[in-house]
């Protein structure tokens, strides 16, 4: 009785079933985990034959080391922002995605102006504004 | 208060009582040198109870140390053993700047230091050449520790916040909570890092520390001559890729364009920008390991695999999944050895990589 309680409640505490990274997705996180010397972003191509996508999954399931996620979101803004632009801007008013709004609000000088002002519009407009005004206003 | 702000308060009450009598325990000359057939000879003088030695140089030209004599005239390094080694123990050796930086003794293995006159023999470097260079001048500075136990060591740092970073509660108090788990690590080691925290105006982007700045030099003049500057703000180089860089291996305790360390908040919180008690504990390593830069020690074995540190029980392995096996708890390992979600922790140091850190000049 007693091991059938303890089974069930290593049950009920059980993890969700982990993500599985495609080969390509497990090559770039292997290339982005590292403290120093992270790659440029050009040299990640190697690794995918979809990029784009593959760094949007590092995004969504990489949560450690805390920088892999930031780093493969890096890339996205600055190489992939035309085709990623609905995702970009769902960061900038998404409490959850916190670091990725703050990067992206570093790297908007680097982005077509008309798509760089639609981030700066959305973000102003949600819950993370009071950090878009501190970051975007100058003094 | 909080319990987790409580302990930085002490450090910042130590580090003023530090201003009103500050005692580094490091002895200190400079000196102008000038080369003869490419070469400059700096005189080290030891007194008995020196146990190790600091020389930073800044010369016209590049500058790499050619070779180390003892108080006996006899050679115990020379720049050729280690220039073109797969292994690495130090980057005095090889010309990449204006500015070098050596620490003696490095390892066990190397004598401790004997009392008289060491000779420290500085290359002058024309970068695009290569070629030895007469005539080039060379700045100098020794700082020397009068510390004869390598067992047990207080480091002193002094944290400084870019401008607004220390308004940041959250942010200042992930970092007080990783310097106790950079602390946990260091104690099994005999070390103790001693963190006096202060703010600055300096812009949250910093610099590549690598690559030399004068806001890193202005930074560093404030900073007590035996404690290594951690700066800490947002971003490095205006990028997020990079969550701390060490200014060389090893760096300085006086101030030159590399003599510090600096860190980035963003890539340590990740895509939330919330410290997870996870991230808390691998920023705590971040800033064990890059600080160990600073203090002399390299990966054990570099990324490419080919390339390894100069201590002898650090395993040379050669693949990814070996290395993982072999070092992958070790503080120095290049990458953390995670599976997407967790991390292992990386908190072991050799026995030699721990002398090396014991014998750096600004371990006291």
């Amino acid at each position: 009785m007693i091991t059938t309680l303890i089974f069930m409640t290593h049950l009920v505490q059980a993890e969700p079933a982990a993500v599985k990274p495609t080969d390509s997705q497990a090559a770039l996180y292997a290339a982005l985990k590292v403290r120093e010397d992270a790659p440029a972003c050009e040299s990640l191509a190697v690794h995918s034959t979809d990029l784009a996508n593959d760094l949007v999954w590092l995004v969504d399931n990489a949560t450690q080391p805390p920088w892999v996620g930031i780093r493969a979101a890096e890339c996205v803004v600055k190489h992939h922002h035309t085709a990623q632009a609905e995702l970009i801007k769902s960061w900038m008013v998404s409490p959850e995605h916190r670091g990725l709004a703050i990067l992206t609000l570093g790297l908007l000088d680097r982005l077509p102006a008309e798509l760089s002002q639609q981030l700066k519009t959305a973000a102003l407009a949600g819950p993370l504004a009071d950090e878009v005004k501190q970051r975007t206003v100058a003094p | 208060m909080s319990s987790m702000r409580w302990i930085p308060f002490v450090l910042i009450a130590t580090g003023c009582e530090d201003i009103l009598s500050k005692d580094p325990g490091l002895g200190y000359t400079d000196g102008e040198a000038v080369t003869e057939s490419g070469v400059a000879e700096i005189r080290v003088d030891i007194t008995g109870s020196d146990s190790s030695f600091l020389l930073t140089a800044d010369g016209d030209h590049y500058v790499a140390v050619d070779e180390i004599r003892d108080p006996d005239g006899r050679q115990v390094f020379y720049w050729d053993d280690w220039y073109s080694e797969p292994t690495s123990l130090t980057s005095a050796v090889w010309p990449l700047d204006n500015e070098m930086v050596l620490n003696w003794p490095i390892r066990g293995e190397e004598a401790d230091l004997s009392p008289g006159t060491w000779t420290v023999t500085l290359a002058a470097i024309e970068p695009s050449t290569g070629a030895y260079q007469n005539g080039s001048k060379i700045d100098y500075t020794v700082q020397t520790k009068d510390d004869p136990s390598f067992n047990n060591a207080n480091v002193n740092v002094r944290l400084v916040y870019t401008e607004g970073v220390d308004d940041l509660a959250e942010v200042t108090e992930a970092v007080d909570a990783a310097i106790e788990r950079w602390t946990e690590i260091w104690a099994p080691m005999g070390l103790t890092p001693v963190v006096r925290q202060t703010s600055s105006s300096l812009d949250g982007d910093l610099p590549y520390a690598g690559n030399g700045s004068e806001s890193i030099y202005e930074t560093t003049l404030d900073s007590f001559e035996d404690e290594i500057t951690l700066i800490f703000g947002e971003t490095i180089d205006g990028s997020n890729d990079y969550l701390g860089v060490a200014g060389s291996i090893p760096g300085t305790l006086t101030a030159n364009t590399r003599s510090a360390v600096v860190m980035g908040w963003i890539a340590n919180a990740g895509a939330d920008g919330r410290f997870s008690e996870l991230d808390i504990s691998i920023m705590g390593e971040t800033m064990a390991h890059e600080v160990g830069h600073f203090m002399g020690l390299f990966h054990p074995v570099e990324q490419s695999f080919d390339r390894w540190d100069a201590c002898d029980d650090t395993p040379q392995c050669t693949s990814s999944s070996v290395c993982e096996d072999q070092l992958g708890s070790n503080l120095m390992y290049p990458a953390p050895v995670c599976d997407l979600t967790t991390c292992i922790e990386q908190g072991d140091l050799s026995d030699v990589q721990v002398e090396i850190l014991q014998r750096y000049t600004g371990a006291l």
